[in-house]
């Protein structure tokens, strides 16, 4: 903090004066600062909001600013320095409970993460089921395959990802309309059904069982990552920035191979405890 | 809540430091995800083929292994419903309540047309790369098959195929974390990660594809497996993270979730090219086509994206605020230094208002606004008998940022000394009475 306050000169409690209700006066009670504020003191006064010292140097200059060398050099004490103060308090965060940094990592990364995780495990299970198929079902799957159209099979493929982009304009237009909550819900529960289809997934014949297999895999991709209208500044709409600091990524954007399944905890991902 | 995101400093720090870690360590669940369900079905199939993992197997067995897989999260799934349906009621409530503060409804054309100009090559950047990455997340496995047939001796096995996905998995694994660990620190970061990730792409890819019959043989196959696990890695610590987080970082708020969703979009065409081209080309054209997608994502990145690194992302609002007030030439802040645009973007001459000294000035100027839209907000808030201040209102400035705004505002002209004639006089008073003296501060809270 910039010491810019001038001090009135202390004297003796006035002879004879009534110290009541704050005890007798004698100078220290109040501070002036000053009339007139020069460009140092003005950068001393906001030098916590405008040159934090994780950017900037005690001089004021950006670190991207800085030559090479120096450039190195500060960077580095910033990142030791934080990555000293995280590990200090991974350390009191054990002290208190030695299993804390794993629930830690749950709510920070795993469950934030859940939807992509689910993402992952469906998405490539298609492939590592392939070669499962051929080789019990020979005259579907693979190569020689007579009983099976190889486009179909194919399909199973990429139809997921058709089944993302279809959902990413369809039904996401569905989701915007019966409002965030409906719409997080319905596409749980698509995936749901979804899923409930691929356990499912029967036909009269192998060519049918395949057809069926693509498809609920089109029907699983559908639900799309919300897509949020604009997020306004969280404060007055005159300020032309805030502090608010944006909601960085939205996680609902609509993305979804490897995106956000709109899990609820996603404002995790960039602003900590906001949720 | 929404508070933690916005005030200030302390968050804002973080952000800077940890935004990328943030998202990446979520994201790398996408990995963790992979390895469950190779273990899944390790499992299963072991469960269900009598502890063995050689063909050949019942049909009765793939039946079972294959549907419980993916019974699986069919129950993690439908926690998912509960928790949104029971758990979760509120998601809207406060996204609304801003909104219809703000009187914030949607896009409007200039504005979509303003981040066209400014941000279209930033568009290019994270829409190209996404796209060329998605070839490369899905061309990853076309190794695979390859080498297991020849260095395997029981390359008929689905056991062997699975065990080797596993290892690469775990490889793909340890890219994810590296990434995790090194997309904040500001000497290698965002655009460097993506640069050299994509580069080794196509070197790993680009080797066999010119050699194709020496790699697949059993002398080159080590060779071979090797550049498998390397072009997964970098697959994983390169583009596969960073385009996810830069399609969102780069652009500023009212636009962001457009230019995410646009790029996710054109990145699933990516995706879908792969998996639909892969089905009917051979083994070596398809080594012949992958590599030159790193190579275009290389260039993309390295001419088109802008290296959010250790940028404040208020900065690029503040930018933004400025743009759209057709007023860009007036801003002189970080969001354009060089080192935050892209090569395209400093050609063009973007930065060349960056100046620090005329920035600090302007600065103050907005936080002057702020704060007197703030102090307004709160005298409107107390006027209106409203008895707590929204703890939203009044954080961020310190005590001798209100007392500098307080001296040297226009509003109450001769406002100078400690007290000032408006409502916030009962706090001060209160304050003052409260302590005795010394230096601490005297001005009102």
């Amino acid at each position: 903090m910039a010491d810019l306050l001038s001090h009135h000169r202390r004297h003796d409690p006035a002879l004879g004066e009534i110290p009541v209700p704050h005890g007798p006066e004698t100078g220290g009670e109040y501070d002036d600062y000053p009339m007139h504020d020069t460009t140092e003191q003005e950068r001393q006064i906001f030098s916590y909001l405008t040159h934090p010292d994780d950017s900037y140097t005690p001089e004021g200059v950006y670190w991207a600013d800085l030559p090479l060398r120096k450039r190195v050099a500060f960077v580095n004490k910033v990142q030791n320095e934080e990555a000293a103060k995280e590990f200090k308090a991974i350390g009191s965060m054990m002290k208190k409970d030695p299993l804390s940094p794993i629930s830690w990592y749950f709510r920070n990364a795993v469950l934030p993460g859940a939807g992509l995780g689910l993402e992952g495990y469906v998405l490539f299970s298609i492939g590592n089921l392939a070669p499962l198929f051929s080789a019990a079902w020979p005259q579907c799957w693979g190569k020689n395959a007579t009983e099976c159209s190889a486009n179909w099979v194919a399909s199973v493929t990429y139809l997921e990802v058709i089944g993302i982009m279809v959902g990413q304009v369809g039904v996401g237009f569905i989701g915007d309309w019966i409002g965030r909550r409906w719409g997080l819900i319905q596409d749980a529960a698509i995936m749901f059904v979804g899923l409930l289809m691929l356990t499912a997934s029967w036909g009269t014949n192998l060519q049918g069982w395949v057809i069926c297999y693509a498809w609920s895999l089109f029907f699983y991709g559908m639900p799309p990552c919300f897509v949020p209208s604009p997020q306004p500044p969280l404060s007055g709409p005159k300020v032309p920035w805030g502090r608010h600091i944006v909601r960085l990524l939205t996680r609902d954007a609509p993305n979804r191979l490897r995106c956000w399944r709109r899990v609820p905890h996603h404002c995790h991902l960039f602003h900590g405890e906001c949720c | 809540m929404e508070n933690a995101v916005s005030a200030g400093k302390l968050s804002t720090r973080e952000d800077r430091l940890h935004r990328g870690r943030k998202v990446t360590m979520a994201f790398l669940m996408q990995g963790w995800g992979q390895f469950v369900n190779q273990a899944v079905l390790i499992i299963l199939l072991l469960i269900f083929h009598h502890g063995q993992g050689d063909p050949p197997y019942s049909v009765t067995a793939v039946q079972w292994t294959f549907r419980v897989s993916f019974a699986l999260p069919a129950v993690g799934t439908l926690w998912l419903v509960y928790y949104r349906t029971y758990k979760m009621p509120h998601a809207s409530r406060q996204l609304e309540a801003a909104k219809r503060k703000s009187k914030v409804t949607g896009y409007d054309v200039s504005s979509l047309k303003m981040a066209g100009r400014h941000f279209g090559g930033r568009l290019l950047a994270t829409a190209g790369t996404w796209f060329c990455n998605d070839v490369f997340f899905y061309g990853n496995k076309l190794f695979q098959s390859q080498f297991i047939a020849v260095i395997s001796d029981n390359p008929k096995s689905v056991m062997e195929t699975w065990t080797w996905n596993m290892v690469n998995v775990v490889v793909s694994l340890a890219g994810y974390y590296l990434a995790s660990l090194l997309i904040d620190n500001k000497l290698y970061g965002r655009k460097m990660m993506q640069q050299v990730g994509f580069l080794m792409c196509f070197i790993m890819f680009v080797i066999p594809a010119f050699k194709y019959n020496y790699y697949s043989q059993a002398t080159g196959i080590h060779a071979f497996q090797a550049m498998y696990f390397i072009s997964s890695f970098f697959n994983q610590f390169g583009p596969n993270s960073v385009t996810f987080l830069v399609a969102g970082e780069v652009f500023p708020t009212p636009i962001r979730a457009t230019a995410h969703g646009i790029s996710a979009c054109i990145g699933k065409a990516g995706a879908l090219l792969a998996s639909v081209l892969y089905n009917y080309i051979d083994t070596p054209t398809k080594f012949y086509v992958v590599p030159w997608f790193g190579l275009a994502g290389m260039v993309l990145t390295w001419v088109f994206l802008p290296d959010t690194t250790g940028l404040d992302l208020k900065e690029q609002e503040r930018r933004w605020g400025y743009i759209r007030d057709g007023r860009s030439e007036e801003y002189h802040g970080i969001a354009i230094h060089p080192q935050h645009l892209s090569l395209w973007e400093r050609l063009r001459g973007d930065g060349k208002h960056y100046n620090p000294e005329l920035d600090a000035k302007a600065k103050i100027e907005d936080f002057r606004r702020e704060w007197a839209n703030k102090e307004q907000e709160k005298r409107d808030l107390e006027l209106s008998g409203a008895a707590e201040v929204l703890p939203d209102l009044d954080d961020d400035f310190n005590d001798e940022v209100h007392g500098y705004f307080r001296r040297t505002g226009t509003d109450n002209g001769n406002g100078k000394g400690v007290l000032v004639q408006d409502s916030s006089l009962e706090k001060t008073a209160e304050k003052s009475n409260g302590e005795g003296s010394s230096t601490g501060s005297t001005k009102a809270n």
